[in-house]
């Protein structure tokens, strides 16, 4: 038993409940920049694609959101504007998302645990290829001109099931020429608790204490019954 | 004489510091992002997501954005201010927010199709967290006034619910990012519910539906902004070449 403590007790009394996806959206609009002409365009039309996995961890107690975590790897052609400089300058048609993905860790959650923020950041990465009228450009990640970007966003329910909804913002350098793209992944998804909640660390303490209590109790019922007759006599 | 040509060229080299120190105080506005109001544009975007859910988790979605619908309007980041602050005052354009079922002649609650047009979305001054730099978040709890005429119809193109009829969410959630890419260049997403962005759907008895409308827009800076600017340094540039010509003369 004393193992048993010593084991416990150095661990915070903590019980966070882990989420994986159940179903979700995620809208992908996509701007360029050209340093070149100093102009932001509408690159494409904005497409919905399905979450392909989600990670949610919450502690409710400590108002944290541990981890967000979500990918989608949707393999998609985005048929870029006529006006843009990709598609003016260098006859680049197609621009190919392969994958969208955002990590975040060490969120708080607001309002009642109906809002959160990732106050340190996150990170926004995706996967962009292309192809045009002088060929292709391979499938590669695309370099960040800066941190990504999480914005605040919504967060129903608890228990069993939340539903999440949120904006991800990533500025990539083009993988054709010297503009910019600007990705902008809205998302919407449902997660259901995958696994029992952790248990709590002070519940195992309060657990095993209970049970040596009880062994204890139980010693004494034992010792007083072996007694009893001696009394009686 | 060449003490008086000093003396008369003296407010000449004035005005070309004066216009100096001027483009030093405008280089800001053509190059880094000073401490002010910017108010940009709407140039290209709208309502590209929206949803009509049972409730407002959305784990049962009854309805659907049928096609994207461009807003019009502007949007200003003030970051005189602490924190920076975002307001925004949009308007749909011709396109009406068209929410269909999501499955053919299967209507919810005897609706086929939420049809919203002419909405306003409004809001002043909500706090903003610049979370990385030209990065602007709007913080959490912000609300927006959104309202418009709404129209339901049923799988028989009847308008029901005694709709067309005018409808206002005036607390209605909003979140959102704005990213400046360069000095007057931003793309910013907005998203409205659904926490309190509620209306009344069905026939003969209307239930609530929770509803979110989400847009991503180009905004670009106020079109006369720019030529106001030009137009001055060029007046500064005239007047202080006329100057420095009487300096000389």
């Amino acid at each position: 038993m004393a193992a048993a403590f010593a084991l416990v007790l150095p661990f915070a009394a903590r019980a966070t409940t882990t989420y994986t996806l159940q179903s979700g959206t995620l809208t992908l609009t996509v701007d360029e920049y050209s340093p070149t002409n100093g102009r932001l365009v509408r690159a494409a039309d904005p497409v919905k694609v399905a979450i392909d996995g989600a990670t949610v961890i919450l502690d409710p107690e400590t108002a944290a959101i541990a981890l967000l975590d979500l990918q989608a790897t949707p393999f998609i052609d985005l048929a870029l504007y006529p006006g843009t400089p990709s598609y003016e300058v260098d006859a680049y048609r197609t621009l190919i998302i392969d994958a969208f993905s955002v990590h975040a860790a060490d969120g708080a959650l607001l309002g009642n645990g109906s809002g959160f923020s990732f106050p340190g950041g996150a990170t926004v990465d995706a996967i962009l290829a292309g192809a045009g009228g002088y060929g292709t450009y391979a499938s590669a990640a695309a370099t960040p001109l800066m941190p990504g970007h999480l914005g605040t966003g919504s967060i129903y329910g608890g228990g069993d099931s939340v539903a999440l909804s949120g904006v991800a913002i990533g500025l990539y350098d083009s993988p054709f020429n010297d503009s910019r793209f600007v990705i902008t992944g809205n998302f919407n998804f449902v997660a259901t608790s995958s696994a029992a909640p952790v248990p709590e660390p002070g519940g195992v303490v309060l657990f095993l204490t209970g049970l040596g209590v009880a062994s204890l109790a139980g010693r004494g019922r034992g010792n007083r019954r072996r007694k009893g007759p001696r009394f009686a006599r | 004489m060449p003490r008086r040509s000093l003396r008369r060229s003296r407010p000449a080299w004035a005005s070309l510091a004066a216009a100096g120190a001027c483009a030093l105080l405008l280089g800001p506005v053509l190059g880094a992002r000073p401490c002010r109001a910017d108010l940009f544009y709407v140039q290209e975007g709208g309502v590209d997501d929206a949803v009509g859910c049972t409730t407002p988790e959305c784990t049962i979605q009854t309805f659907d954005l049928a096609g994207p619908a461009e807003v019009f309007g502007t949007l200003e980041i003030d970051t005189s201010v602490s924190p920076p602050t975002l307001s925004f005052d949009l308007t749909l354009w011709n396109t009406p927010v068209s929410l269909l079922e999501i499955v053919a002649e299967t209507e919810d609650n005897g609706v086929a199709e939420l049809e919203m047009s002419d909405v306003a979305y409004f809001a002043a001054d909500l706090p903003a967290t610049e979370t990385v730099p030209d990065t602007f978040s709007i913080d959490f709890g912000a609300t927006a006034e959104v309202d418009g005429d709404q129209t339901q119809w049923n799988d028989e193109d009847f308008s029901v619910n005694g709709t067309p009829a005018f409808f206002s969410a005036p607390d209605a959630q909003v979140t959102g990012s704005c990213l400046v890419v360069a000095p007057g260049d931003a793309s910013c997403s907005l998203s409205f519910g659904t926490g309190n962005f509620q209306l009344d759907v069905g026939d003969p008895v209307p239930a609530p539906r929770s509803l979110r409308q989400t847009m991503n827009l180009v905004l670009l800076p106020e079109p006369g902004e720019g030529l106001l600017l030009i137009s001055g340094v060029l007046g500064l540039l005239a007047v202080g070449r006329r100057h420095i010509a009487r300096g000389d003369r």
